[in-house]
C-alpha cells in the first residue's frame, strides 16, 4: 500500500430486508485520525451500516469511497476482501479469532493478503518465501508488544479471556495496515478495567493517524473517545454533531431513553394519539396507583408476609464465554409488575433469557421456592415461567386458535384449555375475533397481542416479556398498558422488558435499571423519577466508571 | 461484583497452551523415509504384507491433499477417486510412449487444471452442497471411464502396466520406495503449506468464513487452492495404484474409493500431519488382518469404524491427545511425589 487513504466517504446508501427498510439513505464521512461515534436504539441499522461499508451486503443506492493521495478508490461493488485489502477493516461484536492457533498466528492473519508471489515461495518452502516468513512474525510480535500484548504472543487464543482476545483483534488490525477500522460494540462484554485498557488502544491507533467508526452503547467510552457523533434510528440519520452537544439534544434523548416526559403515547409520534388515550391513560395510572397501594406492598414497607415468585441471585447470563450481565440480583412477589429499563447493551433481555432458560446462567433462580437454574427451557415453561420474545413469536401457518392451544400444550396446564382461552379472549378480543384465522395474516399490534396470549395460555406463575411494545403502533400503546394493567389484576406476574418508560410507568409496580449488566438502580415505580432515569440510561457525571452509582441509590 | 468469571486483561493466567515456533519440516518426511527405508532392508516383510503396506503408503499419499481439504477449509469432496483415476490413466497411457517422469506430471496437471474447472464451477456453493456436487460429478467419471473406450478400454482395462523400477529391489518394492518418497514430499508440503500464510488463511476459512473475508481472504480462492492440492496428491496415488495392480480399471477408481479416501484424514484426525498415515493404516491395513474373523471381517471393521465415529470423533489425534496429556499428569504427579519425599527428611 503506497498511497494512504485520507477519507473514507459514504454517500446515500440504502438496504432494504424485504418491506423493512434497515438503512435509508444514510451518509456519513470518516477522517483519517478521527473517531466518528455512531449510536442509535437496537434495531436503527447501525451494524447494517458497518456491513454495507465493508461490504457484507451490497447498497441499493449510493457510493462508497476511499480518498486516497493517489486519487478516488471506489468501493461500491468490490468485495469483502478487496475492501479489507484497500484499508478498510472490520471487527465483530464478539472477538472473532481462529482459538486453536496462538496469538501470533492469529495477528499474522491480518497480514496474509500480502507478500504477492512470495507467498506462493512461502508455501512450497522455498527461501524467498522465509523472508516473508520472518518479517511477518516480526509485525505481528511488533503489533502484539504495541497493545501491551508482547508476553502472551505464543499462548493459544482459546486460553485467552474475551478482553485479550479483542486486544489481539487489535493487533491484527495493526498488522493488516487498515487506515479504517470499523468497530462493532469493541467494549461488548468486557469488564471494567479490561474496557479501559481497549479504550487506550482505540484512542493510541486514532492519533497514529487511523480512522475509527466506533459503534457502541457504553456512553462512557463514547463520550471519551469519540471526536463527533451520529445518531441513527429507523436507518435514517437523526442527528451529528459534537458529542456532547449532540447528547444532549432532546431528539436524541427521547429516541435513546424513551421520552423521559412522556405519557403513555409518548412513542416518536405522539401527536396522533394526543386526543385518544387521554381516558385510558387515567385509567392506567389510577390503576397504578392503587396496586402500589393496596394490592402490592410498597418494596421499602418489609412488613408483607408476601413470599415471591421468583427470585434471582447473582445471575450472570453468558453468550458463550462472554458474561453479558454480572451477578445480577432480582425479586418479585405475586401480582407485581417489574420493568426492566436500562440503555441498550445493558443486558436487559440477555437476562430475561437467561431466566427463561435460553441462555447459560451462574447464579441461583429459583421459582416458587425451588430452583429452576439448571432446568432445560421446556421444564422451566411447565413449572410456570411464561416467556414473550421481542418478535416472531406465533407460528404463521397455523391459526390464532392453534397457535394458542400449542402454547397452552407447552405450559403448566394449571387451568383447563377452554378457561385459558377465555382468559386471553377476555383481555384481547380483537384476537377472538380473528379466532381462525392464519397467525402470518395479523397485523402488528395483533401479532403481538397474540404473543401475549400465548404467554399467556400457558398459564405463567411469571411472564416474562421482551419489550412489549416494540413494533405497536404508538395509538395501541395506551390500550396495551391498559390490558398490562387488567393481567396484574389478575395475579399475573410479570417481568417486562420495555423502551417505553411511559408504559412502564403505567403498567408496572417496581423498576429495575440496568447499565453495562450491572444493576444501576432499583425500586418502585414512584421513586422512579426524571432525574434517576437520565443518570440510568446516560450515564451522565460517570466518565470515570467507578462506583458513584451507588450515591442514586441512597439518594432515593 | 465487579470481579465475575469475566477475567480481566492482565490477568494471571498460565501460559498453558502454548504453541512452539515452527516445526523443523523436515522431521516428519525424514521419519518416513527412515520408516520406509527400515520396512525394506530390515523388516523384509513377506510378500502379502509388503503389498498391503504399499497400498497404505499410497493411501496415504492419495489423501494428503484431502487432509488439507478436510481439514484445514473444511470443505468436503466425494470427488477425488477421480483424480486417482486421473493419475493411473495417465500412467497406463503415457509411461511406456513418454517415460515416467511425463507420465507422473502429466496425471498431476491434468488432475491439477480439472480440480480447477471443478472448483471455479462448483466452489461458490455452499460447503455440504458442494459435498453433494462433488458426489455427482464422482459418479459421472465413473461413467466416463467405463465407456471411454478410446482412452481407459472400459470395464476390460488396461493391463500390462510397467512399474518405475528402482535398482536391487523386485515390482513391489519399487511402488513402496517411489511411494515413500513420494509421501514424503506430499508431507513436507502439507507442513510448508500449513505454516504459510496461505495456508493460516486457510484454516480461518474453516473456523469463521465471513470473519476472515474482513481481513481480505478470498473464501472461494482459498478453497480452491486446498482442492487443486487434493486433486495433486491424489494424482499420484492413482499413478502408484496401477503399478502396483499392473492394470488400471473402472473398479479401482469407484465412488467407494472416493469415500476410502474421504474417511482416511477423518479418523486420522482432520489436519494433523500425521492423518493420513494412522487413517490409511486403520482404513486400508486393518480389515486386511481382519481376515481371521472370515464373513464377520467387515462387521469388525465396520463396528470399529461406528465406535470411533461416536466416541473419537476427532480422529486418532485425539487418542494421542488424551495419552499425551494422560502422560503429561504422570510425570508431575511422580516428580511431585519425588520433590515431597525427598523434601520431607530435610
Amino acid at each position: 500500500m503506497t498511497t494512504r487513504a485520507s477519507r473514507l466517504v459514504a454517500r446515500d446508501l440504502s438496504l432494504a430486508f424485504g418491506a423493512l427498510r434497515a438503512v435509508d439513505d444514510m451518509s456519513l464521512t470518516v477522517e483519517r485520525g478521527e473517531c466518528v461515534g455512531l449510536i442509535g436504539p437496537n434495531g436503527a441499522g447501525k451494524s447494517s451500516l458497518l456491513n454495507l461499508l465493508s461490504g457484507y451486503h451490497r447498497s441499493s443506492t449510493g457510493t462508497i469511497e476511499l480518498e486516497t493521495s493517489g486519487g478516488v478508490v471506489r468501493l461500491t461493488r468490490t468485495s469483502v476482501a478487496r475492501r479489507a485489502r484497500a484499508g478498510v477493516g472490520r471487527m465483530f461484536q464478539t472477538p472473532r479469532l481462529v482459538p486453536e492457533l496462538s496469538a501470533r498466528e492469529n495477528v499474522e492473519l491480518g497480514w496474509v493478503g500480502r507478500g504477492g508471489a512470495r507467498r506462493v515461495l512461502e508455501s512450497v518452502g522455498l527461501p524467498g518465501g522465509r523472508r516473508l516468513a520472518r518479517a511477518r512474525a516480526t509485525a505481528a510480535v511488533d503489533a502484539l508488544t504495541r497493545v501491551g500484548m508482547g508476553d502472551r504472543v505464543a499462548t493459544q487464543v482459546a486460553e485467552m479471556s474475551v478482553g485479550q482476545q479483542r486486544l489481539v483483534e487489535f493487533a491484527r488490525a495493526v498488522v493488516s495496515d487498515a487506515q479504517f477500522l470499523l468497530l462493532d460494540e469493541p467494549f461488548a462484554g468486557l469488564a471494567r478495567r479490561a474496557r479501559a485498557t481497549v479504550a487506550d488502544v482505540i484512542a493510541q491507533l486514532r492519533d497514529e493517524g487511523i480512522g475509527i467508526l466506533l459503534v457502541e452503547h457504553d456512553l462512557a467510552q463514547v463520550r471519551r473517545l469519540a471526536d463527533r457523533l451520529v445518531v441513527m434510528d429507523h436507518g435514517r440519520l437523526v442527528q451529528a454533531g459534537p458529542v456532547q452537544e449532540t447528547l444532549t439534544d432532546a431528539e436524541v434523548i427521547k429516541i435513546y431513553i424513551g421520552d423521559v416526559e412522556l405519557d403513555i403515547g409518548g412513542a416518536p409520534t405522539g401527536s396522533a394519539v394526543a386526543v385518544e388515550p387521554e381516558p385510558v391513560k387515567v385509567h392506567a395510572v389510577v390503576d397504578t396507583a392503587d396496586a402500589s397501594g393496596s394490592m402490592t406492598p410498597d418494596p421499602h414497607a418489609q412488613t408483607a408476609p408476601v413470599d415471591p415468585v421468583l427470585v434471582a441471585r447473582g445471575v450472570s447470563v453468558y453468550y458463550g464465554s462472554i458474561p453479558a450481565t454480572h451477578e445480577i440480583d432480582l425479586e418479585i412477589r405475586p401480582g407485581d409488575a417489574l420493568g426492566l429499563v436500562g440503555p441498550n447493551g445493558a443486558g436487559k433481555s440477555t437476562l430475561l433469557r437467561g431466566l427463561a432458560g435460553l441462555l447459560s446462567t451462574r447464579g441461583e433462580i429459583t421459582l416458587h421456592g425451588s430452583r429452576i437454574d439448571r432446568a432445560s427451557t421446556p421444564r422451566r415453561f411447565r413449572q410456570g415461567i411464561g416467556f414473550v420474545p421481542q418478535s416472531g413469536t406465533a407460528v404463521a401457518a397455523l391459526t390464532v386458535a392453534e397457535n394458542i392451544r400449542l402454547s397452552w400444550l407447552a405450559g403448566t396446564r394449571r387451568t383447563s384449555y377452554q378457561d385459558s382461552v377465555d382468559r386471553v379472549i377476555d383481555l384481547f378480543p380483537e384476537i377472538g375475533e380473528r379466532w381462525n384465522a392464519h397467525a402470518g395474516s395479523l397485523s402488528g399490534g395483533q401479532r403481538q397481542m397474540l404473543a401475549i396470549g400465548r404467554g399467556l395460555a400457558t398459564n405463567p406463575s411469571v411472564l416474562l416479556l421482551d419489550e412489549p411494545s416494540a413494533g405497536l403502533a404508538p395509538a395501541l400503546v395506551a390500550p396495551f398498558a391498559d390490558a398490562l394493567v387488567r393481567l396484574r389484576e389478575q395475579q399475573v406476574t410479570t417481568i417486562m422488558v420495555e423502551h417505553n418508560l411511559g408504559l412502564v410507568r403505567a403498567s408496572c409496580t417496581h423498576v429495575q435499571a440496568l447499565r453495562s449488566g450491572h444493576t444501576v438502580w432499583s425500586g418502585a415505580t414512584a421513586d422512579f423519577d426524571d432525574r434517576v432515569a437520565r443518570r440510568a440510561f446516560l450515564g451522565e457525571d460517570d466518565t470515570r466508571e467507578t462506583n458513584e452509582l451507588e450515591p442514586i441509590e441512597e439518594a432515593v | 461484583m465487579t470481579a465475575t468469571a469475566l477475567s480481566l486483561v492482565d490477568s494471571a493466567r498460565p501460559a498453558r497452551a502454548v504453541i512452539p515456533a515452527r516445526h523443523w519440516r523436515w522431521t516428519q518426511p525424514a521419519l518416513v523415509i527412515v520408516a520406509g527405508v527400515l520396512m525394506l532392508g530390515v523388516v523384509r516383510p513377506a510378500v502379502f504384507d509388503l503389498r498391503v503396506f504399499t497400498l497404505v503408503v499410497i493411501y496415504a499419499l492419495a489423501a494428503v491433499g484431502l487432509n488439507v481439504l478436510v481439514g484445514f477449509t473444511g470443505v468436503v469432496s466425494i470427488a477425488n477417486a477421480m483424480f486417482l483415476a486421473v493419475g493411473g490413466y495417465a500412467w497406463a497411457r503415457l509411461a511406456d510412449a513418454y517415460g515416467p517422469g511425463i507420465a507422473l506430471v502429466s496425471g498431476l496437471v491434468i488432475a491439477v487444471v480439472l480440480a480447477l474447472v471443478l472448483g471455479l464451477l462448483l466452489l461458490r456453493l455452499e460447503a455440504y452442497y458442494f459435498a453433494v456436487a462433488t458426489l455427482a460429478v464422482g459418479s459421472f467419471a465413473t461413467v466416463v471411464m467405463r465407456n471411454w473406450t478410446s482412452v481407459t478400454n472400459s470395464d476390460a482395462g488396461i493391463i500390462g502396466l510397467g512399474y518405475l523400477p528402482v535398482p536391487g529391489l523386485t515390482a513391489v518394492q519399487s511402488v513402496f520406495f517411489l511411494g515413500i518418497i513420494l509421501l514424503a514430499f506430499a508431507l513436507y508440503f502439507q507442513e510448508t503449506l500449513r505454516t504459510s500464510s496461505v495456508g493460516l488463511a486457510l484454516l480461518s476459512t474453516r473456523f469463521d468464513a465471513p470473519g476472515s473475508q474482513a481481513l481480505g481472504i478470498g473464501i472461494a480462492q482459498s478453497r480452491i487452492i486446498a482442492f487443486a492440492f487434493s486433486a495433486a496428491t491424489a494424482a499420484l496415488g492413482g499413478a502408484l495404484m496401477v503399478q502396483l495392480t499392473g492394470g488400471a480399471f473402472p473398479d479401482q477408481f469407484s465412488i467407494t474409493h472416493s469415500i476410502s479416501l474421504l474417511v482416511i484424514p477423518i479418523i486420522g484426525g482432520r489436519g494433523w500431519r500425521w492423518a493420513t498415515i494412522v487413517g490409511a493404516l486403520v482404513v486400508i491395513a486393518l480389515p486386511e488382518y481382519f481376515r481371521f474373523l472370515d464373513e464377520y471381517r467387515l462387521v469388525a471393521y465396520g463396528v470399529l469404524v461406528t465406535l470411533v465415529a461416536l466416541f473419537v470423533p476427532g480422529g486418532a489425534r485425539q487418542l494421542v491427545t488424551w495419552m499425551d496429556t494422560a502422560w503429561r499428569r504422570g510425570v508431575s504427579h511422580l516428580r511431585r511425589k519425588t520433590t515431597s519425599t525427598s523434601g520431607a527428611p530435610a
